[in-house]
């Protein structure tokens, strides 16, 4: 409710306040049909080079910390400083920014090499020891290695042109994290005392925009002339005003306030499109994948069977158009983010891994592990099943999909309850497995080895009442652990492309979790001053604010 | 005499108290504050295993037992020092309470003292005038905009006089082209920003001194010497005032003095709807994110205040009636 913005997870909405106002924002649109004529006289005034984004939240002011490694850093950040490489997860494709080309020499070794003639916002070259700098400070300083790094990594070194990447194992899909990771001046930051706690109000930075103005109500970008690809950023400004809650951002973005935003809006078209549909798009591509997980240290869900029983007995398109008010597609139960990946889909699985809503089927999975409808309810060896699902407070779409979840299990004999926690106490019941089924999400990284190695991977598993890293539903196959470690390993496209099928197989087949739908990017924009944003046809970056996805988009954008 | 010491030992004993719960609260909430941090990454997109390692050692959880905990949190007390924010790291929550504080006095406070003088005014004369056309519309009136949930009249405001008239800007504290400085632009634009959740809580608020008011007073209408005062040809307004109004006002002082020492805590709701940069929007933020050291600070402040108005209340009471110094 305070400053929280739905994004790419989940749109938390309607806290009794926020549905409130969603119900006066359709009112609004309603009352200013009679007057729809000031805003179509837009379309003829001149085109501004500012673009105003409502992503930054305030709470209710904005901090002045633009530390790319902070975890507080304001969005603009990643408008500013450059990774090495970026990879689209939409396509899977990596877009060089800073470097020019990188390869493994060998499934150890990552070279990259920079572009050739490139300067820091200050008029510095960028040199490879920067680049070098950046990654030991990450060393010296692990509160700073979030995507942890030297776990990973025995050594980074440059000679030419050239850097070094060794690994201390094979990790191929590792190096996007590598190459992601933001590269800051060595003349800087060496002098920096403790980079932990440093702000960094006067970024000197390498990307396409540079801080111009900063107030606690709002901060300016300006373009920066000595960016090396400055020929292709057409936005001369960027203002980004402090968002102080989903009620009044809705409110300003109605007003045309934002020319891009990403807000969860009940009914987009009625709220946004409607008042200017010439200008006024959204597009909300898929960005993960909502999924129930069940706790497989549990009985009865540690039987195979049992859990597809349960794959069966849920309608994924009920549960998707009741939770996101039908923004999303159903997902495919081999845990690909489809049609985003689809050159990774194997074509042996039935149906692309979609499962088809079966009661009667689920039933006789059920019979298969030992359970039976008697008196209206699913009865075992240890009585009656019941289940409870938490799902975090305020996380609304995801409490809707548990409630039809609850619905549907319920026509199979299945009770269930539903619990929701705040976040921190969800968090930590997922990860010490103190649940028996969560709704959860997973995935959207464009890279199907990072997916399923998150979710399945045993080293991020734990046993019950100790802490998991991220495999909560706490799956230990030695099959997987085979497919794992050959695609780290992998090099060739063929190589990865078995053990990806090899996963697939696994998830439709043993359903170590029930994935549900797609999780939507939200994403409102205005053409009116500028065109070229992505969109469904050219899907060249996920249309989200935040993230480094902008440094691409900001290249993209033409003025009308 | 003893009277004031009885009383500054109750103070000192309350405060301990106090302190001792601020400390407790916050770790009894299940989660912890990495957890929290996280979520607001996750929030953003995946996020790796490894950074909640990074955010416990970005923050510094506090380690050890709770009791070398509660004895760290009391030297630093005495120290003044209230830590660094986990939510707005690396801001220390002195700084953080300190530029919320203006704002919240500003509105609040001078929201609580206006309701209070019009308020109580408007009580005065509804009793005054009992029956008549201005005790019905106030009273009436007054128990209408009480009933209300606040939150619906804000929002209401915020929607009509902010988002379809346009009157009035529909969030924070000041426009965001300008600069917090002591300019005059600045003030007239602040002063602007804070019409509307001003005048929700004028509204609110107003009906609860107005009737009690009006109900203390009506009573002391009745008594003797308001009567012996009226048949000697006293002029009506002076009776009104100086004989039954100084009478029936102190329940409403006491009330008046506690809303003082509330005012520090802000607002929660108006803040919060209207993107108020207070301390009401800061305690909001605090809770959500398990934020130990913001939340302990905040809750440090509130209960210091309200404590200290309450003692000022307590000893003044002993100046008013003689009574209570027995």
């Amino acid at each position: 409710m305070s400053g929280q913005v739905a994004r790419w997870r989940t749109g938390r909405r309607s806290r009794p306040i926020q549905g409130l106002m969603v119900g006066l924002a359709g009112a609004a649109v309603l009352a200013a049909c009679g007057s729809a004529s000031t805003s179509s006289a837009s379309s003829t005034t001149k085109v501004s080079p500012t673009l105003t984004i409502g992503v930054d939240n305030g709470s209710p002011t904005l901090q002045d910390d633009f530390n790319p490694f902070s975890g507080n850093q304001r969005i603009g950040t990643t408008y500013m400083y450059e990774p090495l490489a970026w990879v689209n997860p939409l396509q899977g494709t990596t877009v060089p920014l800073l470097a020019a080309s990188e390869h493994f020499t060998n499934p150890t070794t990552l070279v990259v090499t920079l572009r050739s003639g490139m300067k820091w916002s200050n008029g510095a070259p960028i040199t490879p020891a920067d680049v070098v700098f950046t990654f030991d400070m990450l060393k010296q300083y692990p509160a700073l290695d979030g995507a942890g790094i030297w776990d990973h990594v025995s050594s980074v070194t440059s000679s030419g042109s050239t850097i070094t990447f060794t690994f201390t194992a094979p990790d191929v899909p590792f190096a996007q994290s590598i190459l992601e990771t933001p590269i800051v001046p060595k003349s800087v930051w060496s002098s920096v005392s403790n980079p932990v706690t440093f702000t960094n109000t006067n970024p000197v930075v390498s990307g396409p925009f540079v801080l111009k103005s900063f107030n606690p109500n709002e901060y300016v970008l300006a373009k920066n002339p000595d960016f090396w690809d400055a020929s292709s950023v057409e936005v001369k400004t960027i203002n980004f005003p402090a968002l102080t809650g989903n009620q009044t951002s809705q409110l300003t973005l109605a007003q045309g306030g934002y020319d891009w935003a990403t807000l969860f809006i009940p009914d987009v078209q009625k709220v946004w499109v409607a008042k200017d549909p010439a200008t006024n798009k959204y597009w909300f591509p898929s960005g993960g994948e909502i999924t129930l997980f069940l706790n497989l240290a549990k009985a009865p869900f540690s039987s195979v069977a049992f859990r597809q029983g349960i794959s069966a007995a849920l309608d994924r398109s009920t549960i998707a158009t009741k939770a996101e008010d039908g923004y999303v597609p159903v997902a495919s139960q081999t845990g690909l983010l489809l049609p985003n990946l689809k050159q990774w889909l194997d074509p042996a699985i039935p149906n692309s891994g979609y499962v088809s809503y079966d009661p009667t089927a689920a039933l006789a999975d059920f019979a298969k592990a030992g359970y039976h409808l008697s008196g209206g309810k699913l009865t075992g060896p240890s009585g009656a099943v019941s289940m409870s699902i938490i799902v975090p407070n305020g996380f609304s779409d995801w409490i809707e999909a548990a409630q039809v979840i609850s619905q549907e299990l319920a026509k199979v004999g299945i009770s269930v309850t539903l619990q929701t926690p705040e976040y921190a106490a969800y968090a930590s019941d997922l990860s010490t497995g103190s649940f028996t089924g969560a709704i959860g999400a997973f995935g959207g990284t464009g890279n199907p080895y990072n997916d399923l190695h998150g979710l399945l991977a045993a080293s991020l598993a734990a046993p019950l009442g100790q802490t998991a890293a991220s495999n909560y539903e706490r799956w230990v196959n030695p099959t997987t652990e085979t497919y794992l470690h050959a695609l780290a390993a992998a090099v060739t496209t063929s190589a990865q492309r078995n053990a990806v099928y090899g996963l697939e197989q696994q998830m439709v087949n043993d359903v170590p979790v029930v994935v549900l739908y797609q999780g939507a990017i939200w994403s409102e924009f205005s053409t009116k001053n500028f065109v070229g944003w992505p969109s469904a046809q050219d899907p060249y970056a996920p249309p989200q604010p935040y993230g480094q996805a902008p440094l691409v988009i900001m290249t993209h954008l033409r003025l009308r | 005499m003893r009277y004031v010491v009885r009383r500054l030992v109750i103070f000192v004993l309350t405060l301990w108290v106090a302190l001792t719960l601020n400390f407790l609260i916050p770790r009894l909430m299940p989660g912890n504050p990495a957890q929290a941090a996280l979520a607001k990454l996750a929030a953003r997109g995946p996020v790796s295993p490894t950074e909640l390692h990074a955010i416990e050692l970005t923050l510094g959880l506090p380690h050890g037992s709770l009791l070398s905990q509660y004895g760290g949190y009391l030297v630093a007390l005495a120290h003044g020092h209230l830590g660094v924010s986990y939510t707005f790291f690396p801001e220390s929550v002195r700084s953080l309470i300190a530029q919320a504080l203006p704002w919240t006095l500003g509105l609040v406070g001078t929201t609580t003292v206006l309701a209070f003088v019009v308020g109580t005014l408007l009580g005065v004369l509804a009793a005054w005038r009992r029956g008549g056309i201005i005790d019905t519309v106030a009273t009436v009136g007054s128990t209408f905009t009480a009933a209300f949930p606040y939150f619906w009249t804000a929002l209401l405001a915020l929607y009509v006089l902010g988002f379809v008239l346009g009157w009035f800007p529909i969030r924070g504290g000041y426009a965001s082209t300008l600069s917090p400085t002591w300019s005059l632009g600045f003030i007239v634009d602040a002063a602007y920003h804070a019409i509307l959740p001003a005048a929700t809580i004028l509204v609110s608020s107003l009906g609860g001194w107005l009737l009690g008011m009006r109900n203390t007073m009506i009573p002391t209408l009745g008594e003797d010497y308001v009567t012996f005062a009226e048949a000697n040809g006293i002029p009506s307004r002076t009776v009104a005032l100086r004989y039954a109004a100084r009478n029936a006002i102190l329940p409403n002082v006491t009330g008046f003095g506690l809303a003082l020492g509330f005012v520090v805590s802000g607002s929660l709701l108006t803040e919060v709807v209207f993107g108020y940069p207070g301390v009401g929007s800061l305690l909001y933020n605090a809770v959500v994110n398990e934020d130990y050291p913001l939340m302990q600070g905040l809750f440090l402040v509130i209960t210091v205040s309200v404590l200290v108005a309450n003692l000022i209340v307590d000893l003044l009471y002993g100046v008013l009636d003689p009574r209570v110094r027995r």
